[in-house]
């Protein structure tokens, strides 16, 4: 059933529009802080474990590898996150540029 | 990673563990690590300190980090910039490559690649330095 909507209505779902898009692209911003911080954090792990290897028991060598395995997938996970976030930008502007 | 002679950094950004982290990690790689928690104290910083490279988050509450590379490149225009932009932010950091930044990346950012780009950073201003050392010594010798 097309929609009958008045001037009055239609600049009022414009707005609203205007409003979420513009939340969209603050939500992709304060996302990439905490991303950052986790990407540091894993950085740190990664130079810790490389710092203790040498002095680990070889019984606990299997346990190592499955620490830098498992740093691994978090690193390939906060990249998948950030492109998510690149994604969402990305839609945020090409719905920006119909409304105009 | 290849050794690097001793780099003075400015890590300038809002999130602290951020600046925590990131100061442990490049502090490994021979470089004494300062940090600022904001514009204001980064230019406060650059003042007390003898830096070589600033790592600037061009988005941080309450101030336009394109003003806080203004004022650094107008006091300190040795001084190397490199700009934490986000993807939304791309504008800014065009603007911030025209106003004389090193560099950019974009957040979030490989450690790593923060690294690699601090040393040639680094490396532009040793040369730059050393051109205007021996550019003043060659005009007295004349």
């Amino acid at each position: 059933m097309p929609l009958n909507v008045d001037d009055t209505q239609q600049m009022r779902i414009l707005l609203v529009l205007r409003m979420l898009l513009k939340l969209n692209e603050d939500i992709v911003h304060k996302m990439n802080n905490p991303l950052q911080v986790m990407m540091s954090e894993l950085a740190l792990i990664q130079s810790i474990t490389e710092d203790l290897e040498p002095a680990v028991r070889a019984d606990d060598v299997p346990k190592i590898v499955m620490l830098k395995e498992s740093v691994e997938v978090i690193g390939s996970q906060i990249k998948r996150c950030s492109k998510i976030a690149k994604g969402l930008l990305k839609f945020s502007r090409k719905a920006e540029n119909a409304l105009q | 990673m290849d050794a690097m002679p001793t780099t003075n950094v400015l890590l300038v950004d809002d999130e602290e563990r951020f600046l925590k982290t990131t100061k442990t990690l490049l502090d490994k790689m021979e470089c004494n690590v300062f940090t600022a928690p904001d514009g204001r104290l980064g230019l406060d910083r650059l003042q007390d300190q003898s830096i070589d490279v600033v790592v600037l988050d061009v988005r941080m509450p309450g101030v336009d980090g394109i003003d806080i590379l203004r004022h650094i490149k107008e006091r300190y225009p040795h001084v190397e910039v490199i700009m934490l932009t986000g993807h939304s932010t791309l504008d800014t950091a065009i603007r911030g490559l025209e106003l004389g930044a090193f560099d950019y990346l974009t957040k979030p950012c490989d450690v790593n690649e923060l690294k690699l780009k601090i040393k040639a950073a680094h490396e532009r201003r040793t040369v730059m330095l050393a051109k205007i050392r021996n550019t003043h010594s060659n005009r007295s010798s004349l």
